[in-house]
């Protein structure tokens, strides 16, 4: 091969053999976890717009500006989350591009220059930035989920044992002793039910913090 | 070679790349740790070249683990974003091919390919460390959220518990101090279980259910559960000027807020002093104002009171979630708060919703 091709030349020449040698790198890391149509497809993507960006050769300071890969990385970064993959797995993807790109090059006895690598790297970091971004506002929205569910489940459940205390305490301002007695023995299941629940958080605000300074949970005897 | 092209220009290479990260902090801050470990890695990465490892082991090696854990942590801790982590890598690749540009230095492509995969390396390690000290410190402040709750929510059920039982016994009757305890415990507890269920509302449910309301009615049901609360800190709870006011709210969200107002107002004011709810139109808006006696903020900007985790006084009890909640509660209102800080006597916080435009009904006032 001619050492003095372009990089995107080349990019393009070996558009296959490089894709192939991504996908292969890819499966030896992935192990036991799932590879799926969309990723491969929006690595394809990536790489074709890679090499428009060589080609269009834009001045470095414009680069950030022009932001080309981000629907792309943004997606890849959300499907890399959908499959169990690490964020470390994120880098690493778009790592194995450049691995395969130098590696071959290398090979072939293409020269790469300072300035194409510069470009090369540049538009690596920025797709990386992007996806991993994406991965992080993905896991940070599953946290905020289950975070939002349990304590949605936790007030849910005190706020009907609430309003049933409300209710009875209502009636026993307007009703007889013998009557209040009845409201009496209702308000305490309300008040132990409550408990049940309180002491089910606090069981599992314990076991997740082991906070040594929380005291201990005791257990509330009612009649 | 790659590697001495590195130790001959190192001193250039850094200061280029510390000049294009300043460009992208912009005015954030810096540490000695964030600036060591640059010249840290760039040592590391030296290394690495010379010994000109195959690439086959190079994983194995894991050469950066520990600056490049260490930087993760300190760029979060420092209140970067985990793609500034990623930049601040490419900035030195970018500062390297820059002058090798320049000085017409020849990088082979096994050279990138080394440079290119400890730089990855680095970056994986960087923002693996970012992501899982973000995951943990979003964690433990959902366990304390959790914890206040639960431990708030215990301690009054230990009281309402207390004096059921001192009624039931037939020691006292129900409309006594012990039932006034039971009647604030109970208060208390529908308060925290109305914030728990008014966060969920602004974190999960993005519909509002807006509906005409009386100012009038709004105030009168937050004026009922306050009621106790200010007794019981004998401070003086004024509510007026709302005759013939009317607001398009989500009655659930806007007590929520004006409850959690009132509450601050109280638990801030001196006793002995008074908290004042006044409403009143203007300019086509409706104007909520709860004026309460705290002596008045500390210098600072008020309306970070707002923020949430900022607390107020020296009474830290809670999450200082309340006022972040209570003005995303009236925003999903189409309104606004604001503090006015009144030295050395109070503050006074507004909410400011539109006022509809049919016609408002008369009210009588309630003074």
């Amino acid at each position: 091969m001619n050492s003095n091709i372009v990089l995107h030349d080349f990019l393009t020449a070996e558009r296959e053999t490089i894709l192939q040698a991504v996908k292969e790198r890819a499966l030896a890391s992935q192990g036991s976890r799932a590879a799926s149509y969309d990723l491969e497809d929006a690595g394809r993507v990536f790489y074709d717009e890679l090499i428009a960006l060589l080609k269009r050769d834009y001045p470095f300071e414009q680069h950030d500006e022009k932001g080309m890969h981000t629907e792309q990385s943004e997606k890849r970064g959300k499907e890399y989350r959908r499959l169990g993959y690490t964020i470390s797995d994120v880098v690493t993807g778009y790592g194995d591009l450049c691995q395969a790109i130098t590696y071959l090059a290398g090979q072939r006895g293409m020269e790469i220059t300072s300035r194409e690598f510069r470009q090369l790297n540049l538009s690596l970091d920025t797709a990386i930035a992007e996806a991993v971004t994406e991965y992080a506002k993905v896991r940070l929205a599953e946290c905020s989920l289950l975070e939002t569910e349990r304590l949605d489940y936790l007030a849910g459940e005190l706020s009907t044992c609430q309003e049933i205390i409300a209710v009875l305490l209502k009636m026993g301002d307007t009703t007889s002793s013998e009557a209040w007695n009845k409201v009496g023995g209702t308000l305490q299941q309300s008040l132990q039910a409550m408990v049940t629940f309180i002491d089910t958080a606090l069981v599992e605000v314990h076991s997740r913090a082991e906070l040594e300074n929380y005291p201990k949970t005791s257990t509330i005897f009612l009649n | 070679m790659l590697h001495e092209f590195l130790t001959q220009e190192r001193s250039t290479i850094l200061a280029e790349a510390k000049r294009n990260a300043a460009k992208t902090q912009g005015a954030r801050i810096t540490s000695s740790a964030q600036q060591e470990g640059w010249g840290i890695f760039y040592d590391e990465l030296i290394g690495l070249l010379k010994r000109n490892q195959p690439f086959e082991i190079h994983g194995e090696k894991g050469l950066h683990t520990v600056e490049a854990e260490k930087q993760g942590k300190e760029y979060l801790r420092l209140g970067y974003t985990v793609s500034e982590v990623v930049h601040s890598y490419g900035v030195i690749c970018q500062a390297i091919t820059s002058l090798a540009t320049t000085l017409g230095f020849t990088i082979t492509a096994r050279e990138f390919q080394q440079l290119n995969l400890s730089l990855d390396t680095a970056i994986a390690e960087s923002v693996s460390a970012f992501g899982q000290l973000g995951t943990e410190n979003v964690d433990r402040a959902e366990v304390r959220r959790l914890g206040f709750l639960a431990h708030e929510l215990r301690n009054c059920l230990q009281s309402a518990s207390i004096s059921l039982e001192m009624i039931e016994s037939g020691l006292v009757g129900i409309k006594s101090g012990t039932g006034n305890m039971l009647q604030n415990s109970l208060t208390k507890m529908a308060k925290l279980i109305d914030t728990a269920l008014t966060e969920v509302r602004l974190r999960a449910e993005p519909k509002n259910y807006f509906q005409r309301t009386r100012v009038f009615e709004l105030l009168s049901e937050v004026g009922v559960t306050a009621g106790f609360d200010a007794r019981s800190r004998d401070i003086t709870l004024k509510m007026h000027g709302f005759s013939n006011l009317e607001v398009d709210v989500d009655r659930q969200l806007f007590v929520s807020a004006l409850a959690n107002l009132v509450q601050n107002a109280l638990k801030f004011s001196h006793p002995g002093g008074s908290v004042q709810v006044r409403a009143r139109a203007e300019n086509h808006r409706i104007l909520i104002e709860v004026e309460d006696e705290c002596g008045g903020l500390p210098e600072g900007r008020p309306e970070e009171l707002f923020d949430a985790g900022v607390q107020r006084g020296e009474d830290r009890s809670g999450m200082g979630l309340g006022l972040a909640i209570s003005r995303q509660a009236i925003e999903r209102n189409n309104g606004t708060i604001h503090i006015k800080n009144l030295p050395g006597k109070g503050c006074i916080f507004t909410i400011d919703l539109p006022q509809p435009d049919a016609p408002a009904l008369t009210m009588p006032s309630l003074n």
